[in-house]
């Protein structure tokens, strides 16, 4: 049987007496972008942080490739983690300042795969070219490089763990409409050549039905409808 | 993927301009050499060590030997700085009180500020009831007056140059560990920690690589200005006449004995007082100098 890469069930989540999301309940299967959209302050970021394990939700179970990784063990959900990525809002801080470009890059390949230095050079170089990324903006350390440059190199270290699911939260909110365009376009070329599947949160509407197959809608923390958009999903 | 890679890569990347542990160094003292002020503290630093370290080869007298016969003399050519109420040498006291002083204050620094970073870092970074813990007890660390702990401590422990160390560290520490804390809680939350944790990075990498390196900087520069501090506070016990046992020269207990002849021999509280602002003065130019250049947003910041 084959499950879906994620699915969520009865999700909630409160913070003291203030319930700020429930009964999310949603599925994304392999090669799929799901948008949820929402207006600021409506949870969408927490789901997003439920999903990759930054926030522990008050009910509901997650799970990915039918696991749920709610009840898995800290060392479990560690293998796991890979596997579940996420995009963060502010490119300016998505990169480590200390360490130039081509470090940040190749961080997560350092932390599992064990390379040694030629090789993580090699395996480097070839998630700059996937992203499109030129030899000069990795030898810079971040506070050098524009917003779209970070998030290439954001979706290159982040593809560095082969994932099969991408949170990615507003990734182009920051930036201009023309560098926007490029960087969804990456997106969809990865997911075209991986068969990896986005949750794509964000509250432009108009950029969710650009690239999503369908947009769930969040209003007053909970899912009021998911709409399908007329786009296959090839992978 | 290997046979489509664009040959501008492979020619040009490659892993000194990349990898940041080869050009750390360099980066640093680049903008260390563009400032002039830095470079003369340190020089006048490195003068003060060498003194010090060799102070027993070049102090032309025992800075022990008492001649009564000789007391409260005046600068002369014999004795170039005079002599003290027990006819000892200044100049010979002054060189081997540096040795005393610059060690009490490097051994102090460097165990409050180990001390202060590890607990600090693991109260911002666990949080919780962790940093509970540690919080209190920096706070009843940080209630005491510097140096009226110090004082009670050394009244409990007695004179010495280990006991005024482990005083003196006592009370410091825990200012170093409340802003390392501080300094960890506003990281921990940047984006950059959060991707090494979806990454899978452990705690440990996690502090090593991205806590610590990012949180360190207003540490040194704390160090670096608190080592004129502690001199200052060795100074002080001294004078009150606890700090170090009579037999060991230090700076401050030579102010504290010239204060008796200040109007017939003024000298000996002059030249230990110029000594001790001197290299104060050196320590605080190093850390307004090192807080410019471990600044990120610092105008001609490139790496910090």
């Amino acid at each position: 049987m084959s499950f879906p890469v994620l699915t969520v069930n009865e999700l909630a989540m409160k913070f003291g007496t203030s319930e700020v999301f429930k009964n999310i309940s949603f599925s994304v299967a392999r090669g799929e972008t799901l948008g949820l959209f929402g207006k600021s302050g409506s949870g969408k970021t927490t789901i997003g942080r439920c999903i990759v394990g930054l926030e522990k939700p008050t009910g509901g179970k997650i799970l990915v490739h039918g696991e749920d990784i709610l009840s898995m063990g800290k060392k479990e959900f560690r293998k796991l983690r890979p596997k579940i990525q996420m995009i963060f809002q502010h490119p300016e801080t998505s990169l480590d300042p200390r360490m130039k470009a081509f470090e940040n890059l190749i961080e997560p390949l350092k932390i599992h795969s064990g390379l040694k230095q030629d090789s993580l050079l090699k395996r480097g170089e070839e998630l700059a070219e996937l992203t499109g990324l030129r030899p000069e903006h990795l030898v810079r350390y971040p506070g050098h490089l524009s917003g779209g440059e970070i998030q290439r190199i954001v979706l290159a270290r982040i593809m560095a763990l082969s994932p099969d699911f991408i949170v990615a939260d507003e990734p182009t909110s920051m930036l201009d409409v023309s560098v926007q365009a490029q960087i969804l376009r990456l997106m969809q070329k990865l997911q075209r050549e991986t068969g990896v599947s986005y949750l794509l949160i964000s509250h432009n509407l108009e950029v969710l039905r650009k690239v999503c197959h369908r947009i769930a809608y969040l209003e007053n923390g909970t899912i009021t409808s998911i709409e399908n958009i007329n786009r296959g999903i090839k992978t | 993927m290997v046979d489509t890679m664009d040959n501008a890569f492979a020619k040009k990347l490659k892993k000194e301009d990349v990898l940041i542990t080869e050009v750390y160094g360099s980066e640093f003292s680049k903008r260390l050499f563009q400032r002039k002020d830095m470079l003369f503290a340190l020089v006048a630093l490195l003068l003060f060590t060498g003194l010090a370290l060799f102070a027993p080869f070049i102090s032309p007298y025992d800075p022990n030997a008492n001649e009564l016969r000789n007391k409260n003399l005046s600068p002369s050519e014999d004795h170039l700085l005079g002599t003290d109420y027990l006819g000892r040498d200044l100049l010979s006291r002054i060189l081997i009180g540096a040795r005393t002083s610059l060690s009490i204050a490097f051994g102090v620094v460097l165990i409050s500020l180990i001390t202060g970073t590890a607990l600090g870092c693991a109260a911002g970074y666990y949080g919780g009831i962790v940093d509970e813990g540690i919080s209190r007890v920096i706070d009843v660390f940080l209630s005491f007056p510097g140096v009226i702990f110090a004082l009670a401590i050394m009244g409990v422990l007695g004179r010495g140059v280990f006991n005024l160390m482990l005083a003196l560290s006592i009370v410091q520490w825990a200012k170093y560990a409340r802003v390392m804390r501080g300094q960890v809680l506003s990281i921990k939350k940047q984006e950059f920690v959060l991707s090494a944790v979806t990454s899978g990075a452990d705690d440990f990498y996690i502090i090593r690589r991205h806590i610590v390196p990012n949180a360190i900087a207003p540490l040194i520069v704390l160090a670096t200005i608190d080592i004129g501090h502690v001199i200052l506070s060795i100074a002080t016990l001294s004078f009150l006449g606890i700090g170090l046992p009579a037999d060991v020269p230090e700076w401050g207990a030579m102010l504290s004995a010239g204060k008796e002849f200040m109007r017939t021999a003024p000298y000996q509280t002059i030249f230990p007082g110029l000594a001790i602002t001197f290299v104060v003065v050196i320590f605080s130019i190093l850390g307004d100098g090192m807080r410019d250049i471990l600044d990120p947003n610092h105008e001609g910041g490139e790496i910090y």
